[in-house]
C-alpha cells in the first residue's frame, strides 16, 4: 500500500513523449509550488481546523446566550441563518489560503445549531429541524468553497434523512439509506479517476464527498451496535448487510475480474467464502460494511480508509460478540472456533501463494 | 527538472492534481494511477487476505482464550487451567523457535507467546487469589515479556511493553499512591515515552530501515505531550497545590518545543507538531479560564476568539512548515 515511486520515477515509466513530459512536469511544479493550497496541507490540519471551530462555536453561543442576543426562537432563527452564509460567504475568500477557513467554518457550525434550535423549538419537533438541515446541507454543499464544510455536510445530510425516517413509521427505510451510502461509497470510489476528470473545474466537491460518505456510513451504522444503547425499533439489520455484501461484491467484481481478470470460478468461490463467513454476522450490518471500507481501502492503496475500515471493524466486532445472549464461555468457543477458521483460511492461502509464486517462475 | 518533482512522492494528491489539467483525460491519469503503484497485483491480493487471515485468526483466538478464563469454569481442575495457558504459550514458542524469526507469521506468534503470558498471570491470579494489586499484573507481564520484546523486534510487541509500562505506572499511582493524577507518576509516564521515542528518532535519523514506519512515534509522541498536558491543566486548576505541577508544566512546554523543533527540522512529521499545537491551545485556554476564575462572563466571547485565533495560527504555522519541508 505504500507508494515509493517519485513522480520524475512515474513520469519516466510511462512513455510519454517530450511536449507531453514537459506539460505534466511544469503543471505539477506550478500547482505544488502554490503556497496554501488546501490540496497540499494534509487532513489532521483540517481535523484541527473542524475542533478549533466546533469549541469557538460553542464559547461564540454561549456569549450570545449570555447576552440575551437569543431570547427569541425568530431571533435564534435569524441569527443562524445569518451565520451560516455568512459562514458560506467567507469560504469565497479562502480559495488561496487557509486564513479564514476556521472562521467560517466557526461561523456554519454556529449557524446551524442556532437554526437548528430556533426551529426546533418553534415548530415544537424534530422533523421540521430534519426538512430544513436537508436544505441548509444541500445549500453548504453546493455553495461553499471549503472541503470541510462540505464534508460536514455530506455527513449531516444522511443524518438529517434518518431524523426524518425516525420520525415516519416506515423505520426500514434505514436499511436503505444505509444501503443506499454504502453503494455510493464503492461507485464513488471505484470511479475515482473518471469522477476527477469530470469534477475538474470543480476541485472542491470529489474529496470531501468520496471520505464523507465513507464516514458517513459507518457512523450511521452505530445505530446497529446494541438495542440496549439505543433504543432503536428496527430489527431486520439483514437488509442493510445484504446489500453491504452486494457492494463488496461489486468491489470485488471490478477490482479481480476486470482489473486482475481471474477466472469466474475463482470470483464466485472468493464470493462463496466471504458469504459464509459473514453469514453469521447478518445482523450485524457495521461488520460487513467495514469489512468493505477495508477492501476499498486496499483496492484503492488509501491508508486513510483502510485505517478507517480497521478501526470501525474493531468497533463493530467487539459489539457483536458483546451482545450476543450467550455465557462467557460458548462467547469464548465462539471466538476460538472464528480464530481457528482465520488461521485455516491464511494456511490456504499461503499455498495459494506458494502455488502463484511457482506459476510466475 | 526542480527538486519537488524527483523527490516528492506519487501520492494521491499528485493524482488529484493531475485531474485539474485541463488537457488530461481519463486513459492517460489512469496509466500514472497504475504505474505509480496505486492499483494493487494479484499477488499483493493474495498476501493481504493471508496476513488479514492470519492477524484476525489470532486475534480471535487469544480473545476466545481470554474469555474462556474469565468464565471461571468452575468444573474445570485448577491444573487443567493452568496447563492450557501453559500449551498455548509452548506451542508458538516452540513454533517461532523452529521457524525464521524474519517472517511475519513468527512475529504474530511471538506476539500470541507476550499475550497468553499475561493470560496465565491472571489465571494464576484467580486460582490463588494472591491479593496482589492490578499494578503487579501488569509489571510482571512487563518484566516476563521483555525478553520476547527484545528477540521478536517486532513493533506491535513493542507497543504492547510500553502500553504495559505506561499501564502499571497509572495503576500504581492510583492504587499504591492513592493519587490518580499524581504529578510525579505522570513525569515517569514523560520519561518512559520520551526515551522510547528518542531512541526509535535517533535511529530513524540514520537511516535504520527498521525505523521507518510512523505509526510507533506517533503513538509515543501523542503520548508525551499529552501526559505533561494533562499534568500541566490540573496543576493550573489547583493553584499548583503540589510544587511538581509545576515541573510538568516545565516539561509541557519543553516538550512542545522539542516536538516542533525536531519534527520541523530534522524529520518531516506534521501530525506530531499538530497534537503539540492542539495542547498548546488547551493549556492557554486553560490558562486564560483560570485568569478569569471561571466565572466571567465575558469569557465565552473573548475565549471563542481566543481558540478561533489560536486555531487559525497553528492551521497557518502547520501549512508553513508543510511548505516549507516540501519545496
Amino acid at each position: 500500500m505504500k507508494i515509493a515511486k517519485s513522480i520524475k520515477n512515474v513520469l519516466d515509466e510511462s512513455d510519454l513523449n517530450e511536449d507531453d513530459y514537459r506539460a505534466y512536469s511544469g503543471f505539477l511544479q506550478s500547482k505544488l509550488a502554490q503556497a496554501g493550497s488546501e490540496v497540499n496541507a494534509p487532513w489532521f490540519i483540517k481535523v484541527i481546523t473542524i475542533l478549533g471551530a466546533w469549541f469557538g462555536s460553542l464559547l461564540f453561543l454561549g456569549s450570545l446566550i449570555l447576552a440575551q442576543a437569543l431570547q427569541s426562537k425568530e431571533s435564534m432563527i435569524t441569527f443562524g441563518s445569518i451565520f451560516i452564509l455568512t459562514g458560506i460567504i467567507l469560504s469565497y475568500t479562502n480559495k488561496k489560503n487557509h486564513l479564514l477557513d476556521s472562521t467560517s467554518l466557526s461561523f456554519s457550525v454556529l449557524g446551524q445549531i442556532l437554526l437548528g434550535t430556533g426551529i426546533g423549538s418553534k415548530m415544537d419537533g424534530l422533523k421540521p429541524v430534519c426538512y430544513v438541515g436537508i436544505i441548509v446541507q444541500m445549500t453548504i454543499y453546493l455553495l461553499a468553497q471549503s472541503y470541510t464544510q462540505k464534508f460536514i455536510s455530506v455527513i449531516l445530510f444522511p443524518a438529517c434523512l434518518l431524523g426524518i425516517v425516525w420520525n415516519s413509521p416506515l423505520f426500514e427505510v434505514t436499511h436503505f439509506l444505509i444501503g443506499a451510502l454504502s453503494v455510493a461509497s464503492v461507485l464513488i470510489w471505484t470511479n475515482e479517476i473518471p469522477l476527477q476528470i469530470r469534477l475538474k473545474k470543480h476541485p472542491y466537491f470529489y474529496i470531501p464527498t468520496a471520505y464523507g460518505l465513507v464516514l458517513g456510513l459507518l457512523l450511521i451504522l452505530v445505530l446497529s451496535i446494541n438495542n440496549r444503547f439505543f433504543e432503536v425499533n428496527i430489527s431486520h439489520w439483514y437488509i442493510a448487510s445484504l446489500i453491504s455484501f452486494l457492494s463488496l461484491t461489486f468491489l470485488l467484481y471490478k477490482s479481480l475480474c476486470q482489473n486482475l481478470r481471474i477466472g469466474r470460478h475463482a470470483f464466485w468461490l472468493t464470493v462463496g467464502v466471504i458469504a459464509i463467513i459473514l453469514s453469521p454476522t447478518a445482523q450485524a450490518p457495521g461488520i460487513i460494511a467495514s469489512l468493505t471500507v477495508i477492501v476499498l481501502g486496499f483496492e484503492r492503496s488509501n491508508r486513510t480508509l483502510f485505517t478507517l475500515g480497521i478501526l470501525f471493524l474493531a468497533i463493530y466486532v467487539i459489539s457483536f460478540y458483546y451482545s450476543l445472549q450467550q455465557t462467557l464461555l460458548i462467547k469464548s468457543i465462539i471466538l476460538m472456533s472464528t480464530g481457528a477458521m482465520f488461521l485455516g483460511i491464511h494456511l490456504a492461502l499461503a499455498e495459494i501463494k506458494k502455488k502463484w509464486q511457482l506459476h510466475e517462475i | 527538472m526542480s527538486d519537488r518533482i524527483e523527490n516528492e512522492k506519487f501520492s494521491r494528491k499528485i493524482i488529484y492534481l493531475l485531474a485539474q489539467m485541463e488537457t488530461m483525460s481519463a486513459e492517460v491519469l489512469s496509466g500514472f494511477y497504475s504505474r505509480a503503484g496505486f492499483k494493487p497485483d494479484m499477488k499483493s491480493w493474495i498476501s493481504f487476505s493471508s496476513k488479514f487471515a492470519l492477524s484476525l485468526g489470532l486475534l480471535f483466538l487469544v480473545s476466545g482464550v481470554i474469555f474462556f478464563f474469565a468464565y471461571n469454569w468452575r468444573e474445570l481442575h485448577k491444573f487443567a487451567k493452568l496447563s492450557i495457558v501453559g500449551s498455548l504459550i509452548l506451542i508458538p514458542a516452540i513454533f517461532a523457535l523452529l521457524s525464521d524469526m524474519q517472517k511475519f507469521h513468527v512475529k504474530l506468534s511471538m506476539l500470541a507467546v507476550a499475550l497468553f503470558t499475561g493470560c496465565l498471570l491472571a489465571v494464576f491470579g484467580q486460582i490463588y487469589q494472591t491479593g496482589a494489586n492490578a499494578y503487579d499484573l501488569f509489571l510482571n507481564w512487563a518484566i516476563l515479556i521483555t525478553g520476547i520484546v527484545f528477540v521478536a523486534d517486532f513493533k506491535p510487541l513493542w507497543f504492547l511493553w510500553i502500553v504495559l509500562i505506561n499501564i502499571s505506572t497509572v495503576l500504581f499511582g492510583g492504587q499504591i499512591m492513592r493519587h490518580w493524577i499524581d504529578p510525579y507518576v505522570f513525569i515517569f509516564l514523560f520519561a518512559v515515552d520520551a526515551i522510547a521515542l528518542f531512541i526509535y528518532e535517533y535511529f530513524g535519523t540514520r537511516n535504520n530501515p527498521w525505523f521507518e514506519s510512523r505509526w510507533l512515534p506517533r503513538i509515543l509522541g501523542i503520548a508525551v505531550v499529552c501526559s505533561m498536558t494533562i499534568a500541566g491543566i490540573t496543576g493550573i486548576v489547583t493553584d499548583f497545590n503540589d510544587p511538581g505541577h509545576i515541573l510538568c508544566l516545565m516539561l509541557a512546554f519543553i516538550s512542545y518545543a522539542g516536538i516542533i523543533f525536531f519534527y520541523s527540522r530534522k524529520l518531516y512529521d506534521l501530525s506530531s507538531i499538530a497534537v503539540s499545537f492542539v495542547c498548546i491551545i488547551a493549556m492557554v485556554f486553560t490558562g486564560i479560564l483560570k485568569v478569569c476564575d471561571f466565572n466571567s462572563a465575558a469569557i465565552f466571547f473573548i475565549g471563542g476568539f481566543i481558540i478561533v485565533g489560536l486555531t487559525i495560527t497553528s492551521a497557518v504555522l502547520l501549512i508553513k512548515i508543510n511548505n516549507a519541508w516540501k519545496a
